[in-house]
């Protein structure tokens, strides 16, 4: 009995992470001493430095992918449920969006903190609290703060508002474009416009449900404010606008609301696509079922679409192409129960955040406290 | 009065002269077996076969000429009886199931000459529906409590098992080009406590080497009807996306597996039907109509609430809802939904399929019967919305009695309230004419069938009459008696009295055959192109002519 007691540990630590299915290509790696699960992942423009943040006040890791070292701890972002993040244009700043676990009232707006840090010095730059969204313009002077119906301008260095505008009833989502001209913002359907929307005109409950549960986007001028447009789509509640690094395609992370939901088993999101030459919204979109609001990026070419989903079990990351729709690649972050490693728990807590590497064929994602870098793209 | 004798005796008489003929007896043979199983192969493959318990003779489906008759034991000395008998028309194959608690027998023998091809006791407790024949791959597909196992049909050969596969083989998609099958599984009524622990799942199989290329799970219960066995449910390829229309839809990503988006709606038809008394086993099907993809839209009903219904557009892609219509109001079943030109044109309450097994008990004997029949579920009439929008288009007024299937010609809705057939325009709902189904004289029409370009074929309660589908002028009609159609190949619809008597109607020409069979005979229209009948009665084969 003794003999087979070692034996039994061997089988039952000695687990290996497993995707589900087969030929995938990967490996962990881990990041430093870190025990604590990550939450957010961002590389920096010169896609030389992973920032790494992750739950429970532990610290913003500044990690070298490449040699896999940790190069810079720093003490910022401490929120218990961890942070997802994102470099500014330049790569000056790193912007920390605080995540919580559970969204109690997951159809009303969401008001969460925000965190600009100086990549050089390792301090906080500015703190808000409790706004809807958060970005850095990419000239990185000022930074734009979505609070209530407000867009303020907070100069980056000073640290104070220079100036705003409003925007009637918003919602919980700016973005601003790469060239600064243009700021999309999210807001609800208004009264007014939801009567030209012929779609709306079938009866008063049809329009009075619009107003309840749909969404739209309007274009402002960053410089007169000026609202230039509105896409003509409705959307459902809209959580992320995001534009693409050459401001053609602006991606728009809508959510329904619990009342219209597909069906109960799963809570279904969409990433709708806005052509930002012509104005129109793209029919194609990307859906996920993952718990929270997922991660989604471009890779650096700009042909591939990843987006974080799940399966009846566990997180994947999703990998499409861009132009068709078309699914490419999917990896399963399947694990055993109570799986453990000579690093410590790996299980996720049902959230995952990665990248795509310069290289357009492999993706860094989080995975418990390590990560996972994946080569997608089969080798000859 | 001599004159009105002569009348009524030339009437009398002289209708048999008009009257239409009886199919014509290709052949009939005494198999001398009792006919317990029956199976009609192929035509070109010229095998068909009878039997009871205990014997079977395959015959010629030519002449009727047995090639073979053995007893099971002849043919596997470990056959005594046989319990279940499934063919393979495809590989000339049949399974033998001979049950015994703990040591049931499996035997496969060549239909062509009885020659046993292998047998087994490896598989313990295996019924008919725990056995898939993949005809693609000539192979079985068997259904173990903890494995599925897949052999070669024709040697036995146990060419893979797997462990993460549980219960049976439901609906698949066969991949030719790599080998590869898509498929759901499922656990049939009768053996539930068979699978215990069972997870709804779809996989990726390759057929080569049993490895699970992917994974995933779905909403609903995959079951079969419960006597004709047919599939609740559709599992089909659209390019990359594998579409399970099952408790509305559920969409993957063919390559990787993955969920791309459902729209699922937990559906039981309670209470549409009121089965009769004494009913052990109860199922009402086509209650709702299958969604419809047109172009980068999909349109799907939702009846989860019995009181609300909706019809709910979506995009196709990614599952996004895109309008919800207007209450479809008092609907208790929507049998069918079509989109045409910017249409969607639902059929409110009519025939939807009933099966059951009934007990009769009486002092003396307990008889089970199985019933397959329809019942119109009222109320009945046409919907049309708005595809745009889903906005109410129009509403037809009730039809009191009955609501047939509807089709569409030349941009017109064409329906029938069982007794009058009409053409509705389907961009405002007003009616182009209305005509009386009586001028056919075939009884309350059940069904509606399109034929050549503008000609409306009403199934009635006593056979067919044709109308022209432009103006509604009577063509035509084929009177039969009190049936209701039993299948249709082509030109030729066969139809079946409670007697199981039949007539094979031609289309074409407007005529039918017929056979007066006798009560309790099987009959089995061929598949390949209905030019035959066979009749299975007692211990005689007839092969009929239809044309």
């Amino acid at each position: 009995m003794k003999h087979l007691l070692p034996l039994f540990f061997v089988f039952v630590v000695h687990t290996t992470l497993f995707p589900q299915g087969t030929n995938y290509d990967y490996n962990r790696i881990k990041i430093g001493e870190a025990q604590n699960i990550v939450s957010g992942l961002a590389l920096s423009p010169d896609t030389e430095t992973l920032a790494i943040s992750s739950i429970q006040s532990f610290p913003l890791y500044l990690f070298d992918w490449k040699n896999q070292n940790v190069s810079e701890t720093l003490n910022v972002g401490n929120w218990y449920a961890g942070s997802s993040i994102n470099y500014s244009a330049k790569g000056t700043y790193i912007l920390l969006n605080q995540l919580y676990y559970i969204d109690f009232a997951p159809n009303r707006d969401r008001e969460v903190n925000f965190e600009i840090v100086d990549v050089k010095t390792g301090k906080s730059v500015k703190r808000f609290e409790a706004v809807h969204s958060v970005k850095i313009t990419p000239d990185e002077k000022y930074i734009l703060a979505l609070s209530g119906d407000e867009v303020g301008f907070w100069n980056i260095t000073t640290q104070n508002k220079e100036k705003s505008f409003t925007v009637s009833e918003a919602g919980n989502s700016i973005a601003i474009s790469p060239d600064g001209k243009l700021i999309a913002v999210s807001h609800r359907l208004y009264e007014t416009d939801a009567r030209k929307i012929p779609l709306l005109q079938r009866d008063k409950k049809t329009t009075k449900n619009a107003l309840k549960y749909k969404q739209q986007i309007s274009v402002f001028d960053a410089s007169t404010f000026k609202k230039l447009y509105t896409i003509n789509e409705l959307y459902d509640i809209i959580y992320k606008l995001n534009f693409s690094e050459d401001g053609q395609l602006l991606f728009c992370l809508h959510i329904p609301h619990t009342k219209i939901q597909n069906n109960s088993a799963v809570r279904q999101m969409y990433v709708n696509v806005i052509d930002m030459i012509t104005h129109e919204p793209k029919r194609r979109g990307f859906t996920s079922i993952a718990f929270y609001e997922p991660d989604f990026k471009l890779s650096h070419d700009g042909k591939l679409f990843g987006i974080i989903s799940k399966s009846n079990q566990f997180l994947e990351l999703h990998i499409y192409d861009l132009e068709s729709g078309k699914m490419l690649y999917r990896f399963q972050q399947s694990y055993r129960l109570f799986e453990k490693n000579e690093g410590g728990m790996i299980a996720s807590d049902s959230r995952s955040s990665f990248v795509f590497l310069p290289d357009n064929e492999s993706v860094l994602m989080t995975m418990g406290n390590h990560l996972i870098q994946w080569n997608y793209k089969p080798k000859e | 009065m001599k004159k009105i004798l002569i009348i009524v005796l030339a009437i009398s008489f002289g209708f048999p002269g008009f009257s239409q003929e009886e199919m014509s007896t290709v052949w009939s043979k005494d198999m001398g077996i009792k006919i317990t199983f029956s199976g009609t192969g192929l035509e070109v493959n010229d095998y068909s076969y009878v039997a009871d318990a205990k014997q079977m003779a395959v015959f010629s489906n030519k002449d009727g000429s047995i090639y073979w008759n053995k007893t099971f034991q002849e043919i596997a000395p470990n056959l005594k009886k046989i319990d279940e008998l499934v063919p393979f028309w495809k590989s000339n194959v049949i399974f033998l199931f001979d049950r015994k608690i703990g040591k049931d027998q499996i035997a496969c023998i060549d239909l062509t000459n009885g020659k046993l091809l292998w047998s087994t006791d490896k598989y313990q407790n295996i019924t008919e529906e725990m056995i898939v024949y993949i005809e693609e791959d000539d192979g079985f597909a068997i259904s173990l409590k903890k494995e599925l196992v897949y052999i070669k049909a024709l040697t036995g050969e146990e060419v893979w098992s797997t462990t993460k596969f549980q219960g049976v083989v439901g609906k698949y998609i066969y991949n030719k080009d790599d080998q590869t099958m898509t498929m759901v599984n499922f656990v049939p009524n009768g053996i539930v406590a068979f699978f215990t622990g069972l997870k709804n799942q779809i996989v990726r199989i390759n057929m080569k080497n049993g490895e699970v290329i992917w994974e995933n799970t779905y909403i609903g219960r995959a079951d079969r009807k419960i006597i004709t066995k047919d599939f609740i449910y559709d599992l089909e390829l659209d390019g990359d996306k594998v579409i399970l229309r099952l408790a509305g839809i559920q969409v993957y990503d063919y390559n990787t597996g993955a969920t791309l988006w459902s729209a699922a709606f937990d559906y039981t038809p309670e209470g549409i039907v009121k089965p009769p008394p004494n009913v052990t086993r109860w199922g009402v099907y086509g209650t709702v109509a299958d969604p419809v993809v047109v172009g980068d839209d999909i349109y799907i009903l939702d009846m989860t609430d019995k009181r609300h219904q909706f019809v709910k557009k979506y995009d196709y892609h990614t599952g996004k809802l895109l309008w919800t219509s207007k209450e479809v109001k008092g609907a208790r079943a929507i049998p069918g939904m079509t989109v045409v030109d910017d249409v969607v044109l639902l059929q409110i309450g009519g025939m939807v399929e009933i099966q059951y097994t009934q007990k009769i008990e009486t002092q003396y004997y307990t008889i089970y019967y199985s019933v397959v029949g329809y019942r119109n579920v009222k109320p009945n009439g046409v919907q049309a919305f708005n595809a745009s929008d889903g906005s109410l288009l129009w509403e037809s007024e009730k039809f009191k009695k009955g609501i047939t299937n509807g089709i569409t010609v030349g941009g017109n809705h064409i329906v029938c309230s069982g007794k009058s057939l009409y053409s509705i325009n389907i961009k405002n709902g007003e009616d182009n004419y209305e005509v009386p189904v009586s001028k056919g004289g075939v009884g309350l029409a059940e069904l509606i069938l399109p034929y050549d370009d503008d000609i409306v074929v009403v199934v009635g309660e006593k056979g067919l009459s044709t109308f022209k589908a432009k103006d509604g002028s009577f063509i035509k009609n084929a009177i039969y008696k009190s049936s209701t159609m039993s299948g249709q190949i082509g030109d030729i619809v066969l139809m079946k009295t409670d007697k199981d008597d039949i007539a094979a109607f031609d289309l074409s020409t407007m005529t039918y055959k017929k056979y007066d069979a006798r009560k309790g005979a099987e009959t089995w229209l061929e598949r390949e192109d209905a030019k035959y009948v066979y009749v299975y009665e007692k211990k005689t084969v007839t092969k009929l002519s239809t044309k």
